[in-house]
């Protein structure tokens, strides 16, 4: 098998150097991309900084200060200097470094769409194996129904409804934000429920909690109706294999069948078409985080765009492409663990 | 008496969810130790036999089943564990995504109480008796590391690890390389032996059968349409569908000639028929081979199903 032969570690080596230095080129074009369209779209940042009584002299003496005067390839060069040295800029409205605003609500973030992508794989896998393994069968029927209506259904309507619901009617749910007024949290991930674990506080692991529970599931819901259907696809075509048809001649029963034979082999479309759906994901957090006013990334562009805050978008928008670059690299090298044919060589 | 490895009573099979009848009335038997062949062409129902008899045809479409099948004196459900399974793809009957060992070792685990230690070590003993060199690098393996052959003989590992009575062997060769294929038919022989196995083997090749088997079924359009030792059927065909199959086989083709293929095809499930399935295709067709045509036997062993079974015999090829 020609190369076949070649050490499987630097193989893996020289896939990983190939992926990386490929995920660089993607970041630069996102670089030239978000600088370019924010010298696009209409609205004069420096009119908007001097505010709407301010003089067309002033206004100038601004837009040279901040040097939107000098030619795009100059200011673009200075942009990509700056964002070398961890400068994103300075925010318009707040006048705070960008690139501190970004990291101070990452956690807030991360923390929302793990909990909501571990909460979707959790529970649509099973769903989604069930599915295929009952098929045909009213389960099935009921579960492609349940998947269709969770799948056209808009994130922030679900938000809406849930915080209408379990909020506005039954009082169940606490309101918005991530803790309870008066509480303070431990500083060190910043992932509330992580940290409060981690230090053993119970009291703050139920506040967090609370408040995660409305936003989670508002992510999830429409995630878990897409995934489970894709693993049901995936399922039904992998149990018609032939390996299958050896694994019941062997007696091996049907939940381990399941479980393990099959459920392996369709984890690879799972994650192919699992990974496109994370910009859904990214996207959805947007809305679910203004309905919660949830202190994350997702609000914070949203304010940012309605106040034409440049820095604030440029900035999490490069954020936002270099975590969708790690998460796409890390699906790739994933492929490697599901697929053994991608990690040792034939023989 | 030892029980027979397989006995089929008047099988019947009702396949799809139109319930097509796929398998008429078959009856078949295979003692212990014995290597029975089981040829016919494309579409004439083998497969589904095989299946049937392993207990292994598919849920989804659905099928009805009549008549008794026992394996190793077992029946019901049961018998699955008697029946050990070759199948003729060596590549997509095992797991991609799993090494070899895991697939063994739960093979074995599935038929007898075994810890995994245990069973990792008789996966090994197992492998090696397959002639598999270097059984430990086999077993840390996956299956796209290994060679047709080598998987071959994995597959029939797995066949052999629940201690079967009964080895059925779907086309075991067909995808193989022909350099193998003889190794590999000299070890389903020599397991047989050794293991006192009843083996199925089914194939379109004249030829396998005439090197393994010593008794031969054929069958047509889900019937079996003649049956006996493999000597008197290759030498004296006594079925016309028969004499056309030997008729066809490439060896037997002067060089450079056509080969004789059928005219014609297997009917579908779907054709409806009475009497012979073979009578549009038949030279010898005439008004009564439309009615139900009884077994005739000839001699006590050789078996044919057809109105002029004998007629134009042992003398036509
Ligand atoms: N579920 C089903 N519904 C309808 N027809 C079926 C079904 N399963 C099999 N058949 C038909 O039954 C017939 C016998 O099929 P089978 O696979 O047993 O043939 P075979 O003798 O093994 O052929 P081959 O040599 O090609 O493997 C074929 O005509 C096939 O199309
Ligand atoms: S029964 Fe008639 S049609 Fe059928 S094989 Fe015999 S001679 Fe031919
Ligand atoms: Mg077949």
């Amino acid at each position: 098998m020609g190369a076949g032969r070649a050490d499987p570690l630097m193989a893996a080596a020289s896939f990983l150097v190939r992926r990386v230095l490929a995920t660089f080129v993607v970041l630069i074009a996102v670089t030239i991309l978000t600088f370019v369209i924010s010298h696009v779209i209409p609205g004069d940042p420096a009119q908007l900084i001097a505010g709407p009584r301010a003089g067309a002299a002033e206004v100038a003496q601004l837009r040279h200060a901040l040097g939107l005067d000098r030619p795009l390839h100059e200011q673009y060069a200075t942009y990509v200097v700056a964002l070398l040295h961890g400068d994103l800029g300075a925010s318009i409205v707040t006048g705070q470094p960008v690139l501190r605003e970004i990291l101070d609500r990452l956690p807030a973030t991360i923390e929302l769409m793990g909990l909501a992508l571990l909460l979707s794989v959790a529970v649509a896998v099973p769903l989604g194996v069930i599915a295929a393994a009952a098929r045909p069968s009213p389960l099935d029927t009921v579960l492609r129904g349940l998947s269709t209506v969770a799948i056209s259904t808009p994130r922030f309507w679900v938000a809406m409804l849930l915080l209408g619901l379990f909020y506005g009617a039954l009082q169940w749910a606490p309101p918005s934000g991530r803790l309870s007024p008066g509480l303070t949290p431990h500083e060190l991930t910043g992932l509330l429920t992580l940290d409060s674990l981690l230090r053993g506080d119970w009291r703050l692991l139920r506040d967090a909690t609370a408040h995660l529970v409305l936003p989670v599931a508002a992510l999830a819901i429409g995630n878990i109706g897409t995934f489970a259907r894709i693993i049901r696809a995936a399922m039904i075509e992998v149990l018609a294999q032939d390996h299958i048809r050896t694994a019941r001649a062997a007696g091996i029963s049907q939940a381990r069948i399941l479980s393990v034979y099959a459920l392996r082999n369709a984890l690879l479309p799972f994650v192919t078409i699992a990974g496109l759906e994370l910009a859904g994901l990214l996207f959805g957090s947007v809305t679910v985080e203004s309905v919660f006013a949830w202190p994350g990334i997702g609000s914070y562009l949203l304010d940012a765009i309605l106040d034409l805050n440049f820095p604030v978008i440029m900035g999490v928008t490069l954020f936002v492409s270099i975590g969708y670059a790690v998460i796409n690299l890390l699906i790739d090298l994933s492929y490697r663990c599901i697929d053994p044919r991608l990690r040792a060589p034939a023989g | 008496m030892t029980a027979l490895a397989l006995e089929v009573a008047e099988f019947t099979l009702d396949v799809g969810t139109r319930r097509l009848r796929a398998l008429n009335d078959v009856d078949l038997c295979v003692g212990a130790g014995e290597i029975v062949g089981l040829i016919g062409e494309s579409g004439s129902g083998k497969s589904l036999a095989a299946l049937s008899i392993a207990g292994l045809l598919p849920k989804a479409t659905g099928h009805t089943v009549a008549g008794a099948i026992r394996v190793g004196g077992v029946e019901g459900a049961s018998r699955r564990a008697q029946v050990g399974f070759i199948f003729q793809e060596p590549m997509s009957a095992l797991n991609p995504a799993l090494r070899i060992d895991r697939q063994l070792v739960d093979a074995i685990r599935a038929r007898r109480d075994a810890d995994r230690a245990t069973a990792r070590q008789h996966a090994a003993t197992l492998l090696a008796q397959l002639e598999l060199p270097d059984p430990e690098r086999v077993l840390r393996s996956y299956p796209h590391q290994l060679s047709g052959g080598m998987r071959q003989r994995v597959v029939i590992a797995l066949a052999l690890s629940g201690t079967p009575s009964l080895l059925i062997a779907d086309e075991p060769t067909t995808a193989l390389d022909v350099t193998v294929q003889l190794d590999v038919l000299r070890l389903i022989r020599d397991q047989a032996r050794e293991r006192n196995l009843g083996v199925l083997l089914i194939t379109h090749d004249v030829n396998v059968v005439a090197y393994m088997a010593a008794r031969l079924y054929v069958m047509y359009g889900g019937w079996i349409v003649e049956a006996g030792p493999t000597a008197q059927v290759l030498a004296a065909p006594r079925h016309p569908y028969t004499r056309a199959l030997l008729a066809s086989r490439p060896d037997r083709v002067a060089r450079g000639a056509a080969i004789p293929a059928i005219d014609g095809f297997v009917p579908p499930l779907a054709a409806v028929t009475t009497g012979c399935r073979f009578a549009d295709r038949c030279a010898l067709v005439e008004a009564r081979c439309h009615t139900p045509s009884a077994l005739t036997v000839e001699g006590d062993v050789h078996i044919a199903r057809c109105w002029k079974a004998g007629a134009g015999g042992s003398d036509a090829s």
